[in-house]
């Protein structure tokens, strides 16, 4: 009997469910619940240290907050720091600059920073409601400890040729590894002085790949040998997106380019690692970067009753022969594109051949352009409605 | 029975009317069912059950708690997508039935996210419907759902919320004949929920029919522990199969899988760690090689689960 009516009662609650779940629409009171279920903090991202050039650095904090919860709250954000151990200073003064849910935005020390200087600097970003009352504060880092960051563009360290040792350059982002050169004893034919300079890459920049970083190592006295190659570590530094790199070398300023063998490339850390057996110029490339993302849309999110206005999802350069394929998250092909204009092939959220069919639905969609040669560039765009 | 068939053709004739349409519809959860080829509605008798059929819940035995990471479309440049499952399920009594956990999310880093909540409930039937457990197993189950889609929009769209939500539910039906045969029936996203940022942009009623076949020794081939299943899916007027095969073998230790679906082909292993006090754990494997997508290594997908009383 007790268990007729247990069974019962599920029942009647499973089916009282669903009816109320088929009836209400638009279900505002489970929405509301559910949206209130807990308070997500608010997150700062941010990319430290920028080159300027060889000679001047830059603290050019590269920042985005995710406001969590606070979303409808206004918010300011400023850098707290000091040079060299100096009174805490404020850029820019007051409550900061103005910033926007999930927006990039940068905030430049005032002053460039010579070699070898010393700055501990906090992210505050304050949030604050209709009145101008704080009602939250984050930092980065958390906490009352400062980010310390050693602005270094040369490292120069005796070795003894019997002893080897590690040359070790601060990448100036503490979050990654470092540039160095493990030497192995005798590895060297004499003792010498040796290092690691850092140099802009602002002058090698091409169509087909792009120097994400570049480096001078050299030796006092200049003509020493290197007997057994060195394990050198470059760090290629916090803009790249590429996962394929390209290590160069050349002797001399003057010389051009050979290729050298990666080891290792470390995306967690931002590193390439070789065996070099040369000293000169070491530059990473970002393997044919720039071709693949002139093709690509600018604007990966594109809302449907927008298009008319924003345009859809822009292909660029693409010419006759080139094919655009679209698919769904789970792999099939919804959309193709095969005639453009101008400006490239572009995608308007149409079903079929050249946007001929029914709307697409929202969602994720994988994009695959095969161009004329055979290259095939894959990415994701988000289709909104 | 009359009765389970009656109500079973009201729930078909109720979903099959839904408004259909929008995201959501993928399914890319539950290794085990994955390695099927998402094969499972007439299955669901573990944590990957929640998604695919709630009722298959009242069928565990055991508690139970899955959790699944992935890599879509390995080796494309520029395509970063990640699937991840939790399901838990907890068998309260037979009287009570069992109760569901499950989050499914679907991302891609800086672009968009896709995630749902759901929180089930199932229990077996024969005793309100007076069947014969020995002829057959009835089970239903309700799944109430939360969707959560979040997008990072573009510059000129950034007067758009970044996230919308919306609640729904799943109904599912099981029956499981002692001569093997299973019929699974289950209707998602019921209510077509409007998930759309500036038109309506209603989540598409997925109806699913599964008929499977369990042996613990198939005639004629001699293949252990067999089981078998193929789902009908209707979804916004279009019609899908999936199919899926299984079998254990290694003292039903190895799970060997087999499936596939209009996009793609399936396979998969899983392996059982039994312990002491009937405690198991289970690690899973899938691989899913889709047929059009070109220059993709395809996706793979890992399943740490653990069964215990």
């Amino acid at each position: 009997m007790k268990k007729r009516i247990a069974g019962l009662l599920s029942l009647i609650v499973l089916l009282g469910v669903s009816v109320y779940l088929y009836a209400a629409e638009p279900l505002r009171v489970l929405s509301a619940f559910a949206s209130f279920g807990g308070v997500i903090l608010p997150k700062i991202t941010h990319t430290a240290i920028e080159t300027v050039s060889s000679i001047d650095k830059i603290l050019n904090a590269k920042i985005s907050v995710d406001f969590g919860s606070y979303s409808n709250a206004n918010a300011t954000a400023r850098i707290d720091y000091s040079v060299d151990g100096g009174s805490v200073e404020q850029e820019p003064p007051g409550e900061g600059i103005t910033i926007k849910n999930n927006e990039e935005f940068f905030i430049q020390l005032p002053t460039f920073l010579e070699s070898s200087t010393n700055v501990d600097y906090q992210i505050v970003v304050d949030f604050r409601d209709e009145q101008g009352t704080i009602i939250k504060t984050v930092t980065f880092p958390s906490g009352t400890q400062p980010q310390h960051a050693e602005l270094t563009d040369t490292i120069t360290k005796d070795v003894t040729a019997s002893v080897g040792g590690v040359v070790e350059f601060g990448s100036g982002n503490q979050q990654y590894d470092s540039t160095k050169l493990e030497i192995a004893p005798n590895s060297l034919s004499t003792d010498a002085q040796i290092i690691i300079k850092q140099l802009g890459v602002e002058d090698y920049i091409s169509s087909t790949e792009q120097m994400a970083a570049l480096y001078q190592v050299y030796s006092i006295p200049a003509n020493i040998e290197i007997l057994s190659p060195i394990k050198a570590t470059f760090y290629y530094g916090v803009n790249p997106t590429s996962t394929d790199f390209v290590l160069k070398y050349k002797q001399n300023d003057s010389d051009s380019w050979s290729s050298i063998p990666i080891t290792k490339t470390d995306l967690q850390n931002k590193t390439v690692i070789a065996n070099i057996s040369s000293l000169g110029y070491y530059g990473i490339f970002e393997k044919a970067k720039e071709e693949d993302k002139s093709y690509r849309p600018k604007n990966r999110v594109r809302v449907k009753s927008r298009i008319s206005t924003y345009g859809g999802f822009m292909f660029k350069g693409l010419k006759d022969g080139d094919v655009v394929k679209i698919y769904t998250i789970s792999g099939k092909k919804v959309a193709e594109l095969t005639v453009g204009n101008a400006d490239g092939f572009e995608w308007k959220g149409r079903k079929g051949t050249n946007n001929s069919g029914d709307w697409a639905s929202s969602g994720t969609y994988v994009y695959q352009i095969k161009l004329k040669g055979g290259k095939v560039i894959s990415g994701t765009i988000a289709f909104v409605w | 029975m009359k009765k389970f068939l009656a109500v079973l053709l009201l729930t078909i004739i109720v979903a099959m009317s839904q408004q259909v349409y929008a995201a959501f519809e993928d399914t890319y959860w539950g290794v085990r069912a994955l390695g099927m080829g998402g094969a499972f509605t007439a299955v669901a008798n573990d944590a990957n059950a929640p998604l695919y059929n709630i009722a298959g819940i009242a069928n565990c035995g055991q508690k139970e708690i899955t959790l699944m990471g992935s890599r879509l479309f390995a080796g494309l440049d520029g395509v970063e997508i990640a699937a991840n499952y939790l399901g838990a399920v907890y068998p309260v009594t037979e009287e009570w039935g069992s109760v569901s956990f499950a989050w499914s999310s679907l991302g891609t880093p800086a672009l968009a996210r896709y995630d749902t909540f759901n929180l089930g409930y199932a229990r077996k039937v024969n005793d309100l419907l007076e069947v014969d457990e020995e002829f057959v197993m009835l089970s239903a189950g309700l799944n109430l759902k939360y969707l959560r889609q979040e997008i990072n929009f573009d510059e000129e769209d950034k007067d758009l919320s970044d996230s919308k939500g919306a609640v729904t539910c799943d109904i599912g039906l099981l029956a499981t004949f002692e001569n093997g045969l299973r019929l699974g029936f289950s209707s998602k996203y019921l209510t077509s929920p409007d998930m759309g940022y500036e038109e309506k942009d209603s989540v598409k009623n997925m109806t699913v029919f599964g008929i499977g076949y369990f042996s613990e020794l198939l005639p004629y081939v001699n293949i252990p522990t067999f089981t078998a299943d193929l789902d009908l899916i209707l979804i916004d007027g279009e019609t899908k199969f999936r199919l899926g095969l299984e079998s254990y073998v290694l003292d039903d230790k190895l799970g060997i899988r087999l499936g596939g679906r209009e996009e793609a082909v399936n396979i998969g292993f899983g392996y059982e760690f039994v312990f002491a006090n009937e405690a198991t754990l289970i690690v899973d494997y899938a691989f899913e090689l889709p047929f059009e997508i070109e220059e993709s290594y395809g996706s793979h997908f890992i399943a740490l689960s653990f069964r215990f009383n």
